[in-house]
């Protein structure tokens, strides 16, 4: 071994605890942690991810029995990002308050969310599902009177959207489709509708425009593989 | 200022209708942060409340690419 330094040995236990507390409180562990492999050992046990579950369990606990009820759409950023949900199915959700800030990115960034089924939304908010770059599909129920925008921008494999309402949906923003399936020059998603709302849909202000892109389809719910289910596969209750 | 510009969608003449004052514009009630229908429908808008600023095109587009940075989502 080569001696070519002169070590402050004081200084550099100060240093090493600093480090191992550091370790120890991150992994929540007050155990003895031997150099180097002790500390080795102890970041490699730190589990990646943990935030999020953490701030979901926090998130469940705290608004236990609302998750399936009226109230889960209504509190922005609730959801906001929570990268290990891979579905939503709240068929009783509503967005019937605060009409500018109602579910503001709601279920953003959650890039594992594969489907999510909001089945009494009366708006859609800013960024609803905005880069759930999993999702595939939503069912919005029978309610959805509104999006405004960015609901699904970024929701680079949403191809299936139904929306249940005797009535056309507003589109304020062509832009909720931005980097979607939807989008122009993308590989086109369907837009499944009851059959007697479809000419209003192909007539809508922005709607017009997103089912105008040929690689977009309409289609009546009727008949379809949701016209008793949800997108899950869930049954209507 | 209510202003109209054309585009093409598949061959059909579409346009596109917005606020230069950044507020919605408004058909049937209804107010839009922009519309866009096909021209033969002929449709006219009106001026309506200015746009709340966290839902305006630039301040959301912004924001967003700061997310998409920190949460590492790329296009």
């Amino acid at each position: 071994m080569a001696l070519d330094k002169l070590v402050d040995s004081s200084q550099l236990d100060a240093d090493l605890t600093s480090v191992a507390n550091a370790i120890r409180t991150k992994g929540g562990t007050s155990a003895q942690l031997a150099f180097p492999s002790g500390f080795v050992s102890a970041v490699q046990a730190i589990s990646t991810g943990e935030t999020d579950y953490v701030k979901m369990a926090y998130t469940t606990r705290t608004y236990t029995g609302r998750l399936a009820s009226d109230y889960a759409f209504q509190i922005p950023n609730l959801f906001f990002p929570y990268g290990k949900m891979n579905a939503i199915f709240l068929p009783n959700a509503t967005t019937a308050s605060a009409y500018s800030t109602a579910g503001v990115q709601a279920f953003g960034w959650c890039t594992n969310l594969k489907t999510a089924v909001i089945g009494k939304p009366y708006y859609l908010g800013q960024e609803v599902f905005r880069n759930d770059t999993a999702l595939t599909a939503v069912d919005l129920g029978s309610t959805a009177t509104r999006f405004v925008n960015a609901v699904f921008s970024g929701c680079k494999k949403l191809d299936v959207l139904v929306i249940r309402r005797n009535g056309v949906c507003a589109l304020l923003y062509t832009n909720a489709f931005d980097n979607t399936p939807f989008a122009s020059g993308k590989a086109g998603g369907t837009l499944y509708v009851p059959q007697a709302q479809i000419a209003a849909y192909q007539a809508a202000t922005n709607w017009s425009t997103i089912l105008g892109y040929s690689t977009n389809s309409i289609q009546a719910i009727e008949g379809s593989p949701y016209e008793s289910a949800y997108v899950d596969g869930t049954p209507i209750t | 200022m209510i202003v109209q510009e054309h585009f093409d969608v598949n061959g059909r003449d579409f346009i596109r209708t917005y606020s230069d004052a950044g507020r919605y514009v408004v058909r049937d009630g209804v107010p839009y942060g922009e519309a866009c229908d096909p021209a033969e429908f002929g449709r006219t808008y009106t001026e309506g409340e200015l746009i709340p600023p966290e839902e305006r095109m630039d301040e959301m587009a912004a924001k967003a690419e700061a997310y998409d940075i920190l949460m590492g989502v790329s296009e």
